[in-house]
C-alpha cells in the first residue's frame, strides 16, 4: 500500500517537474522568437538626418565598390521600436525588460567600426574600434558596468575567434536582455537573451 | 486486504495522472508545432513581403492536422510602424499583397474547438478560460531596400 502510494507520489513529482520545465522553455522560446522579431525591427530604424545617402557617397571610384560607409541607426527610435515590436509578440503577465535591455548599435565611418552603446536612455559607451572583432569586450565591458550590483557576470559572444566574427564593419543593432523572469507552473528562473541583426541595405 | 486498496486507490490514481500527462504533452507538443508554423510563415513573409494564397493554405492544412482549425480562425493584419516607434492601426492583409520593406505583418491563429487538456481539466481551468491552440507572431518586413 505504502509502496503504491510512494509510486503515485514520486510519478506525480516527476510529472509535475516536466511539466515546469516544459512551460519555462516555451515561454523562453517565445521571448527568444519575440527578440528575434524585435530587433529585426529595430536596426530599420535608419537615422537619415545622419546617415550619407546616396551613392556618391559610398562608391570606391577604383573599384567600383559600394559601401555601405555612413548609415547611422537612430538608437533612441530603435529602442522604442524593440519595445514595441517585443511587446506585441510576447506579452504574458506582467513581464517588463524596459529597464534590462541594453542596446549597441554600429555603423561605419572611415572604415572604422562606430558604436552607441545604451541601456534604458543612458548613454554607456560611444566611440570608434579599428576592428569589429573589438566590439564584443566592449558590449561586455558595457553589461559589467551597467549591472554592476549584479551577482552574476554574463557575457555575450560574438566572436567565436577572430575568423568566425559575426560582426563586420557595417550598420549592426545588437540586443542584450538580463534576467528576465520565467516562471514555470512553480518555479521562476532568469534568463539572459540576445539578439542582432544587420541592417539589409544596398546603397543605389 | 492491501490488494483490495491497491484496486480501489492506488490503480485508478495512477490511471489519472497517466490520463493527465498524456493531456499535457498532447497540448504542450501541439502548441510548440503551431507557434513553429506559425513563426515560419512570419519570417518568410519578413524576408519576401508577401504570404501567397497557397502559403496560407498550406499552413491551414498543417493547423488541420493539428486540431480543429478554419481559414477563418487566421487572421492576417499589415500596417505602419510609425516615426516614434510605435504601431499604426493594423488592418487586413489580403493573401498576395506585396508588403515593402519597413511595413508590419500580423498573424494570430486561434483554434475553434478547444484543446483535449482543456476538456479533461473542465472548470479547474476557469469557466472562461478555456485552453485553444493559439499562436501569434508579428514581424517588420526587411526585405532589402535600395536607397542607401
Amino acid at each position: 500500500m505504502f509502496i503504491g502510494l510512494s509510486v503515485i507520489l514520486l510519478a506525480f513529482v516527476i510529472f509535475i517537474n516536466i511539466a515546469d520545465y516544459s512551460l519555462f522553455t516555451y515561454k523562453r522560446n517565445a521571448i527568444s522568437k519575440a527578440i528575434d522579431y524585435a530587433v529585426t525591427s529595430a536596426v530599420q530604424q535608419i537615422n537619415k538626418n545622419e546617415s550619407l545617402i546616396g551613392v556618391a557617397n559610398g562608391f570606391i571610384e577604383e573599384t567600383g565598390e559600394r559601401k555601405l560607409e555612413g548609415v547611422e541607426i537612430d538608437i533612441d527610435m530603435a529602442t522604442r521600436t524593440f519595445l514595441t515590436v517585443f511587446y506585441e509578440n510576447y506579452k504574458i503577465g506582467n513581464l517588463s525588460i524596459d529597464n534590462s535591455l541594453l542596446i549597441c548599435a554600429t555603423s561605419t565611418q572611415n572604415e572604422k567600426l562606430r558604436y552607441t552603446i545604451k541601456a534604458d536612455s543612458q548613454l554607456i559607451f560611444e566611440g570608434e574600434l579599428e576592428n569589429s572583432v573589438l566590439l564584443e569586450e566592449k558590449i561586455n565591458q558595457a553589461i559589467t558596468q551597467y549591472w554592476c550590483s549584479a551577482k552574476d557576470n554574463s557575457q555575450v559572444y560574438l566572436n567565436g575567434n577572430p575568423k568566425t566574427n559575426m560582426l563586420e564593419n557595417g550598420s549592426y543593432l545588437l540586443a542584450f536582455i538580463k534576467d528576465i523572469k520565467i516562471k514555470g507552473l512553480y518555479s521562476q528562473r532568469n534568463v539572459n537573451l540576445s539578439s542582432f541583426a544587420g541592417a539589409k541595405l544596398e546603397r543605389q | 486486504m492491501n490488494k483490495i486498496y491497491a484496486f480501489i486507490i492506488i490503480i485508478p490514481l495512477l490511471a489519472i495522472l497517466f490520463l493527465k500527462t498524456m493531456s499535457f504533452y498532447e497540448f504542450d507538443t501541439k502548441q510548440r508545432y503551431i507557434k513553429n508554423t506559425v513563426d515560419s510563415v512570419a519570417h518568410k513573409v519578413m524576408i519576401t513581403g508577401v504570404m501567397t494564397n497557397n502559403d496560407k493554405d498550406e499552413l491551414i492544412d498543417k493547423l488541420e492536422k493539428l486540431s480543429d482549425f478554419k481559414s477563418e480562425d487566421v487572421i492576417l493584419k499589415c500596417g505602419y510602424m510609425q516615426e516614434d516607434g510605435s504601431m499604426s492601426g493594423l488592418y487586413s492583409y489580403v493573401p498576395g499583397n506585396v508588403l515593402e520593406r519597413g511595413e508590419i505583418f500580423s498573424i494570430y491563429v486561434q483554434s475553434t474547438g478547444e484543446s483535449a487538456l482543456s476538456r479533461m481539466e473542465g472548470e479547474s481551468i476557469g469557466e472562461n478560460k478555456k485552453l485553444f491552440y493559439k499562436a501569434k507572431a508579428l514581424c517588420r518586413v526587411e526585405k532589402k531596400q535600395q536607397e542607401y
